[in-house]
């Protein structure tokens, strides 16, 4: 359970649910099949501006949701991956 | 998948160094451990046992700035509590199994820097060019008087300019009313303190010299905050932001309710570790770049 509210899709401002439904397309069209926005998003949806930034950081990773940033000599996810290993990041 | 084999997904959450996987992906492990334990010791040289491997400046940029905002995510994971999730992506995308991840102690930080900094832009080939740079910089320009340095050394890989734009907007003062300003200046100032950011220490100065009455200064700020903090509130969120600054993972509800315990909102635990994450994702990009301090504060010109 998160240690904080959260403010769902269902009862977020137009100005959340915007940004919402961007993460949760772009996540769906990563992998193949629709997602809701994932839960490390969420934590911030108290405060619009850091839930927005949130989906900023994926519109620049994502290439603005087209998932068609040039790959360089090892796939970029790897690096978030190990990021996250080094953290010791349950998520 | 990138390592569709069971086994081998299983060696690499285990010890990646020794799973047979390339050894350019061994080279980015390794860099990613500096950069999230220990990033002041990074030096020219972290770079260049990538570029042996054939990485090019333009793809070390890119990847430091992934890791950059990386750092976001696990923070906001560890911080809201976030449970193993089967929707959770990288799994799926990654992996066969979720077993991979662990928790490993993290090491103590140690507090010696890599002395090797010098007075150049940094350590990456920065041709500062191109309409996405110059569209970055003219907002810098207006937003600070001049164009910081962290722009310029990343311009070899300009696509995350926006979010650079956006996360040094939200660093300049709290975004929710319950946090005062002269808390929010604490909290970016300990963790630019705790991360040893040698790009900006001058910046962390001349903001606790702006917003907090006082003495105050970075190596206090180092120090267990019970040590000089005697406001309750404050003691409790400057030992938040050390807890999670070194070891996130082990942030648990009892650090959100200790914020509701001393009569801090959730907004206020969620501005705090945004804040924290977001200076601290800068921190950790400016020290494995090496990027040198600029000449003038960091700090918005409206702010002033």
């Amino acid at each position: 359970m998160a240690y904080i509210e959260i403010i769902h899709e269902e009862a977020a401002s137009p100005e959340l649910k915007d940004d919402y439904e961007f993460i949760s397309g772009s996540y769906s069209k990563m992998v193949g099949v629709k997602v809701p926005t994932p839960q490390v998003y969420r934590p911030s949806s108290l405060i619009p501006a850091y839930f927005n930034f949130g989906a900023v950081q994926n519109r620049v990773l994502t290439n603005d949701g087209s998932h068609n940033r040039p790959m360089g000599p090892l796939p970029s996810i790897l690096v978030n991956f190990a990021v996250s290993l080094h953290s010791s990041c349950f998520y | 998948m990138i390592y569709p084999k069971a086994d081998v997904a299983r060696a690499v959450g285990e010890d990646p160094q020794t799973a047979p996987i390339p050894e350019l992906h061994k080279a980015m492990f390794r860099f990613a451990e500096l950069f999230v334990n220990r990033s002041w010791q990074a030096s020219p040289e972290s770079l260049d046992v990538m570029r042996v491997e054939g990485v090019s400046d333009r793809d070390l940029a890119d990847w430091l700035q992934i890791a950059c905002i990386q750092t976001w995510f696990t923070h906001s994971a560890d911080a809201g509590g976030i449970p193993m999730d089967r929707d959770a992506v990288s799994g799926p995308v990654m992996f066969r199994e979720r077993s991979f991840y662990h928790a490993q102690p993290a090491p103590e930080l140690a507090s010696t820097t890599n002395a090797s900094v010098t007075a150049t832009l940094g350590w990456l080939h920065a041709p500062c060019t191109g309409v996405q740079y110059e569209t970055a910089a003219r907002w810098a320009q207006n937003h600070y008087g001049f164009v910081p340095n962290l722009f310029k050394s990343v311009s070899a890989c300009p696509d995350f300019y926006p979010r650079h734009q956006l996360a040094l907007e939200l660093l300049d003062g709290p975004q929710s009313k319950s946090l005062p300003a002269a808390l929010h200046a604490l909290v970016r100032a300990t963790v630019i303190a705790l991360d040893h950011s040698s790009y900006f220490e001058p910046s962390a100065e001349s903001l606790l010299h702006r917003e907090v009455e006082g003495v105050m200064n970075l190596d206090i700020l180092r120090k267990d905050p019970s040590e000089h903090i005697r406001d309750q509130q404050s003691l409790v969120v400057l030992r938040f932001v050390h807890k999670m600054v070194k070891n996130a993972y082990k942030i648990t509800g009892d650090d959100a309710q200790s914020f509701r315990e001393a009569g801090l909102s959730d907004e206020t635990y969620i501005d705090v570790f945004n804040t924290v994450a977001i200076q601290q994702s800068f921190d950790r990009l400016a020290n494995c770049i090496g990027v040198a301090a600029d000449t003038k504060p960091l700090l918005a010109r409206n702010n002033a």
